[in-house]
């Protein structure tokens, strides 16, 4: 028998043990034997005599394996670590398909930078299309088109409030003239553009809530809908209204009234230079 | 000193795989809100979308072959004083539990009663014994009404019509309102299948009120 | 009869040998003979078993460490439960061992006294 038939004769005893402490096992046993057969040589043995002599000292190899497979019960800890670890590998594919990294309006960078600098940012290309009311280039956009193209007077807010356990932050109202499309009336409109998100980041925020709010002239006189442009993973609503106002109001009036949530937000507007 | 590198045993190696698929799993569930294990939380998820509080579970169904989600599907009723929501649950392939549908009913505009319709196809592929199993919810709030009347209509042009009658015995009590939940199979999935009258009626058998549709 | 320890009497040599120092197989081998002047030169192969076992026990901890010769060897340390272990079974012994050689001192045919 030569060093490897000992070691290889030992593992075959062992029935109870992974490939990798197999493996740790056989490295352990050669490196013993080595270091045996190294101190040997230095007493002048050669190398035949040192390895019979070394594994006459290791002892009967069907015993070593024996005993130490002994040592090795219960295949509890390999079996929960392996489905443990099926678990965390299997939960890496709804990250890869999901939203967050795939949304073509709003990954999760624009999506933490809208909660801290709201300004709508890469939702651009959508907001081209939520102008149309079908999504396609012909149609023409509602009367909800993002006014800030072309507003006289801008003034950057930060409203905040707290809606049930989400956030409502206003972050810019814009005054302007805009256009009915249906009748080409010209009339001076207040445009009011805010975000909602829920307090925890990442988490859902209440679009029946936030995405349905009521703007109101100073008068009350006209009121319309102000919601969610986008709506997509349900995590971040990019909310837009625009009212009708008459020269000379100072504010508009945001508000709600559903589920127990009820709120009434007055916004400042700017000052139309005349 | 040259370098030593710690070697694991069977519990260390273990442990650490079981925290990291509890750290995926959390990440998994709280910030992609999928990989449910309970179908509970599929529910709460509505809550949130929702936002108008915690919705209690009044009953719940296990619908054996529904064919959009190729298996059976768990269908909850659940509500609060401002809503009443059917949703439908499966356990999905690989993202655990889904919410296959969700249908809401608004419940805070002072009515006496709200009615909503829903329905999930099932059987076999290609058109044989299909079916539609349709659902008929909502909320009495109005203690005299006793026994409710719906009329749908189905059929390739809506021509048939089906009567079905829910007393309240059948009803379940919850949060100080009365919660019907009405199921019913359809033969075929083609056609129209919507409700076209709710009647309400008290216990002497006059009419309460009636709501075209659903409300 | 006196309790005889828990543990095996090779057990109690390997744990008294990492007391010490953190060692490699080979070298808790030489340190056995070596102090007990050659009485205990248990089969070589034998130890591994033993080391295992303490090892699941969590009485010792092994870890790799590289030689400067490039041989990367396997090194167990005596944990801190192990270390208590180890004075448990040391006292168990010294009471266990203290009683047979009073017994066997007494007996006037073995003149030990």
């Amino acid at each position: 028998m030569d060093r490897r038939q000992y070691t290889e004769q030992v593992l075959s005893s062992l029935r109870r043990v992974t490939y990798d402490e197999r493996e740790s096992i056989r490295q352990e046993l050669d490196g013993h034997m080595e270091d045996h057969m190294e101190a040997l040589r230095e007493l002048g043995f050669d190398e035949q005599l040192a390895e019979e002599r070394t594994l006459a000292a290791m002892g009967d190899p069907a015993e070593v394996g024996r005993e130490l497979n002994r040592q090795y019960t219960g295949w509890g800890w390999v079996i929960s670590g392996r489905i443990a670890k099926l678990a965390a590998v299997l939960l890496v594919v709804p990250l890869l398909c999901s939203p967050i990294l795939h949304d073509r309006w709003m990954g999760p960078a624009d999506y933490i930078k809208n909660r801290l600098d709201p300004d709508f940012s890469g939702t651009t290309r959508f907001l081209e299309y939520a102008a149309r009311s079908d999504f396609s280039p012909d149609a023409p956009a509602p009367d909800m088109t993002p006014l800030w193209d072309g507003a006289e007077s801008v003034l950057p807010l930060d409203i905040r409030l707290q809606v049930g356990n989400d956030e409502l932050r206003v972050f810019r109202v814009s005054v302007g003239e805009t256009e009915d499309w249906d009748t080409g009336r010209i009339f001076l409109a207040a445009e009011v553009l805010a975000v909602a998100y829920d307090q925890i980041p990442f988490g859902l925020v209440s679009s029946w809530v936030l995405g349905e709010m009521t703007l109101a002239s100073q008068d009350g006189g006209h009121t319309a809908w102000c919601g969610d442009l986008a709506g997509q993973d349900g995590r971040l609503l990019r909310i837009q209204g625009t009212v009708e106002i008459q020269p000379g109001d100072t504010y508009v009036t945001l508000s709600q009234d559903r589920f127990g949530q009820k709120f009434s937000l007055r916004i400042p507007l700017p000052e139309v230079a005349p | 000193m040259s370098r030593k590198t710690k070697l694991p045993t069977r519990r260390r190696t273990a442990r650490g795989r079981i925290l990291a698929a509890l750290v995926m799993l959390l990440f998994t569930n709280q910030i992609l809100h999928t990989g449910y294990l309970l179908p509970r939380q599929v529910l709460r998820e509505t809550e949130e979308a929702l936002g108008a509080g915690h919705l209690r579970v009044i009953d719940s169904r296990w619908e054996p072959a529904v064919a959009e989600t190729h298996g059976s599907c768990l269908v909850y009723l659940a509500g609060n004083e401002y809503v009443t929501v059917l949703e439908g649950t499966y356990l999905s392939f690989a993202a655990g539990w889904t919410s296959q549908s969700t249908r809401t009913l608004l419940c805070d505009t002072g009515e006496s009663l709200y009615v909503e319709e829903d329905f999930f196809t099932c059987g076999g592929a290609d058109g044989e014994n299909r079916k539609r199993i349709y659902y008929l919810f909502g909320r009495v709030d109005d203690p005299d009404i006793q026994r409710l009347e719906f009329e749908i209509r189905s059929g390739e042009d809506g021509e048939n019509t089906t009567c079905l009658t829910s007393t309240r015995s059948a009803w379940m009590a919850n949060g100080g309102s009365a919660y019907f939940l009405v199921r019913q199979e359809f033969e075929g999935d083609r056609g129209r299948l919507d409700l076209r009258r709710t009647a309400a009626y008290d216990e002497a058998g006059r009419i309460v009120t009636a709501v075209a549709g659903g409300t | 009869m006196a309790k005889k320890q828990t543990m095996d009497h090779a057990q109690l040599l390997v744990l008294s040998l990492l007391a010490g120092e953190d060692m490699y197989g080979y070298q808790m081998i030489v340190e056995l003979s070596r102090r007990s002047d050659h009485t205990f030169e248990m089969k070589e192969g034998t130890l591994y078993p033993v080391l295992h076992g303490l090892e699941r026990e969590g009485l010792v901890e092994a870890y790799q460490q590289e030689a400067p010769t490039g041989r990367v060897r396997k090194y167990y340390h005596l944990t801190r439960r192990g270390a208590a272990a180890l004075k448990e079974e040391a006292q168990a012994w010294q009471t266990y061992s203290g009683a047979v050689n009073a017994v066997l001192r007494a007996c006037p045919a073995l003149g030990l006294a």
